[in-house]
């Protein structure tokens, strides 16, 4: 004897909704951008957004899309004009910030 | 004779709505079911939305220290030691619903053996969310076991196990007692 479905629509809206999940692209976690913070002299302590990070200069970090405050300062002092600066990040693509005693400048090539 | 006297007035009497109950009760089981299950899917698609909504920041690394390798190996074999008791647990509970209900069981041990298969199958899919996290930590060249991508995931994993484990054993002990007492009455 077949067995008689009573809610057909109702079981496959319901296995469309249990496969929502895994299926949604935008459930997948967000593509990243790269912020390389390099300083002339290396070894500078980088802070970003307001937290001090573990790694001296140069470094590079993996990170998601947005904006973020960096400030670089060394013992010396020799790169106090490396303030506060707020530095943008597409997925995808890099963001170099290079700071010198003059200041933020263009990465050397 | 006296059965066909006693059976029409027990109908007249409210014996159809007696009956309508009795065959309702099915169908509002079943989308009592339906229900559950659309909400557990929104659950975990409410997490997993949550995880991987949360900020990344992490430095990047060119290659993976011994150390950092022992710790990446020692996560994937727990991941899949609670996939496997995962599945594991929905064959054992699928067996006992086969094998030990064709007899009559409590309503509450039902939705224990339901909440358990519930729950054993969120642990394999956070499972799988936890090993996507893994492989989108090293391509996105970064290592943080403790990134919200991969360590909510890796606990909602092992919790939702603990969760099975513990309605399984609930059923499984309702189950055999049940069982128990057909055979002792048998």
């Amino acid at each position: 004897m077949p067995v008689r479905r009573r809610y057909p629509i109702l079981e496959a809206a319901l296995f469309g909704v249990l496969l929502l999940p895994a299926g949604l692209p935008s459930q997948t976690p967000q593509k990243t951008g790269k912020l390389i913070v390099t300083s002339t002299p290396q070894g500078a302590t980088i802070v970003v957004n307001g937290k001090k990070v573990p790694q001296p200069t140069d470094a590079t970090f993996v990170v998601s899309a947005g904006t973020y405050r960096v400030s670089v300062t060394d013992a010396d002092g020799n790169l106090k004009n490396c303030g506060t600066k707020a530095f943008s990040v597409s997925s995808g693509s890099q963001t170099r910030a290079h700071c010198t005693a003059a200041g933020w400048t263009a990465p050397p090539k | 004779m006296y059965h066909e006297k006693r059976s029409v007035p027990d109908i007249e009497s409210g014996g159809i709505n007696k009956m309508m109950q009795a065959t309702g009760r099915p169908r509002l089981g079943r989308i009592g079911y339906y229900i559950g299950a659309a909400a557990i899917a929104v659950l975990a698609w409410q997490a997993q939305r949550y995880t991987s909504g949360q900020q990344i920041f992490e430095s990047q690394v060119d290659s993976l220290t011994q150390l950092q390798e022992q710790q990446l190996q020692a996560f994937l074999d727990m991941n899949r030691l609670l996939t496997t008791l995962g599945t594991t647990m929905l064959g054992a509970l699928g067996f006992l619903l086969a094998s030990g209900s064709k007899g009559k069981s409590g309503s509450s041990v039902r939705w224990s053996a339901l909440a358990s298969g519930a729950f054993a199958g969120l642990s394999v899919f956070f499972g799988y969310i936890a090993s996507e996290g893994i492989i989108y930590m090293l391509r996105n060249q970064f290592f943080d076991l403790e990134a919200p991508v991969i360590l909510w995931p890796h606990t909602a994993h092992f919790y939702a196990l603990l969760l099975s484990v513990f309605f399984f054993s609930d059923f499984a002990i309702h189950d055999l007692n049940n069982k128990e007492d057909r055979s002792a009455r048998s």
